[in-house]
């Protein structure tokens, strides 16, 4: 995955710059899908990340931008028309079908990566994975959802006050 | 930073994101049984407010008055496209008394709950009637004190009032009015009492509600219109020139009155409506600048409606309904032709036939919002 060095994207040439992930590796893709993230816009903006300079993003490992950059790559055509009055609806449905194919991961991963989306700023991969969580949690019920999200088995304690909860809110549980 | 944490170990402003997606209050409210942490974050007003502008509470259910001895309002749950569904034990009323010798009555519903009365006979000739709001998801329900003590009463008009903030049994306010003496008073439960208003008209003719306000039509003293503004629940009045009606002073009062109406129009103004008797629909609007210096209704413009559009009939009157710039008429056509409904939009003049179904209306309730969390609740 270690990128060559790039040029600045004259003759026609897309803008190339390069990023590179906590552990060392080097990610190179076009301005205009980095640009995504409103933290790498500005750094780009600035004339960052060209050449052999590069980004460093301390927060995310290779894996995680891997996949953030599988996003922004796919995202980043109808992102620079603006949502695109263009775009065809072939174009969104593919989209939404990238994007539904996309968060069918591993909660692990979508861990990762909305920690990643949160710290670049990346406002859509951000909901695409929070609706995703949230979607996951949806019609279930306290105990359910804590299994699903992986939460320590409750404390007597903590049990004691779920169950004051739902007993006060019972209209939402049956 | 990004070891195998699980979705549980997720700093605060990222959750907050990710309950902002949940689409209804009962999701919300069931995963904020799910930790303490959770339950502080659903509980902050902020996210409250946001999650209330992203997701208008939904509507869990209807009622309508069956006006039946021992019995209580019927109920209809709404179609839900929501996984959640509140369980029918929760929307039946059980909770209200059914053992005396009087009916429930719906007198209004909004937010999450309901305005309801209960008439007794307490002797020949005398009737009781008792007051209350309640909020059915929770089985909450609080009796109000009476406005007055022993009112000469024929009849009430009751309603809940509307604000910019939802309603629920924490927050609302009632306006009540005894007829035909038109003494009147707001109840608000944030005090727990009542405030009388100053203004007292006999006879008021209830035209509907728009633009933020009720309006009553009155005629005892010279031709006027009344706005009960329901943010800062306080009158106003308006001269009101009839065309027609100024010159026949014969003309039976209900008769005008059934063919007065109000509606909002697309500029959020109230427009108060009236049908001629030569089906001449005028359009007035209130303002605080008349021309004789005061406050009045000042034609804005007229809509010529005609037997081509109506069919052929007898008399016609209208009815107020709150679809912005929209006004339902009602064309009697003598003994032998059934009546017709029509709806005509004031503004594009757009007249469409209507059928039984598309009029009847209950009283609909919403989700209770905000729900009333408590960020701790420790039970030893």
């Amino acid at each position: 995955m270690a990128a060559p060095e790039s040029g600045d994207g004259n003759n026609g040439a897309a803008r190339m710059v390069t990023l590179i992930s906590s552990d060392n590796t080097r990610f190179e893709v076009e301005a205009a899908a980095a640009s995504l993230s409103q933290t790498l816009q500005l750094t780009i903006l600035d004339g960052g990340g060209g050449g052999g300079d590069g980004i460093p993003l301390p927060n995310v490992d290779s894996a995680t931008l891997s996949k953030v950059l599988e996003y922004c790559i796919k995202h980043a055509p109808a992102a620079a028309n603006g949502g695109a009055p263009n775009a065809t609806a072939v174009d969104r449905a593919e989209l939404e079908r990238f994007d539904n194919e996309f968060v069918n991961i591993d909660q692990s991963v979508l861990y990762s990566l909305i920690m990643a989306a949160h710290n670049l700023e990346i406002e859509g991969l951000q909901s695409l994975v929070a609706k995703k969580v949230a979607d996951m949690i949806k019609g279930k019920s306290p105990m359910e959802i804590r299994r699903t999200l992986g939460f320590p088995d409750p404390t007597p304690e903590e049990q004691a006050e779920m169950n004051a909860h739902m007993l006060e809110y019972g209209w939402a549980y049956e | 930073m990004s070891t195998a944490m699980g979705l549980h170990g997720i700093p605060d402003d990222i959750l907050e994101l990710i309950l902002l997606h949940l689409d209804s209050p009962i999701c919300l409210v069931r995963a904020s049984s799910t930790c303490k942490r959770w339950r502080h974050i659903v509980a902050g007003t902020v996210f409250l407010q946001r999650f209330r502008s992203l997701h208008e509470p939904p509507v869990v259910c209807s009622y309508r008055n069956n006006r039946l001895v021992k019995s209580r309002p019927d109920y209809e749950p709404s179609p839900s496209k929501s996984p959640a569904t509140i369980d029918s034990r929760y929307l039946s009323l059980d909770f209200l008394p059914v053992n005396f010798k009087g009916c429930w009555n719906i007198r209004d519903s909004r937010g999450s709950v309901l305005l309801l009365d209960r008439e007794y006979i307490r002797e020949a000739y005398s009737r009781d009637t008792d007051m209350f709001v309640c909020e059915p998801l929770t089985r909450r329900c609080q009796l109000i004190p009476r406005l007055m003590a022993s009112p000469a009463e024929y009849r009430t008009e009751a309603f809940l009032l509307r604000g910019a903030e939802d309603i629920d049994m924490s927050n609302f306010r009632i306006f009540y009015m005894y007829q035909p003496t038109g003494i009147a008073g707001i109840f608000t439960s944030k005090t727990g009492s009542w405030r009388r208003l100053s203004i007292y008209v006999h006879g008021m003719h209830h035209l509907g509600f728009a633009a933020g306000s009720t309006y009553w039509y009155n005629t005892n003293w010279i031709s006027t219109v009344y706005a009960l503004d329901h943010n800062t629940a306080e009158y106003s009045s308006f001269l009101l020139m009839l065309p027609d009606v100024g010159n026949n002073v014969d003309e039976p009062f209900f008769n005008i009155c059934s063919r007065l109406g109000v509606t909002t129009g697309r500029d959020g103004k109230a427009r108060i409506l009236f049908l001629g008797a030569d089906d001449n629909l005028k359009i007035f609007i209130a303002t605080n600048k008349g021309s004789h210096g005061g406050s009045e209704c000042v034609v804005e413009k007229s809509i010529q409606l005609s037997p081509s559009m109506l069919g052929v009939h007898q008399n016609c009157s209208i009815v107020s309904v709150e679809t912005v710039c929209t006004v339902q008429i009602f064309v009697s056509r003598g003994s032998t032709e059934p009546p017709a409904w029509f709806s005509l939009d004031i503004e594009t003049k757009e007249l469409q036939p209507m059928t039984n179904t598309s009029r009847s209306t209950g009283f609909p309730i919403k989700l209770p919002w905000p729900p009333t969390m408590h960020a701790c609740t420790v039970h030893s």
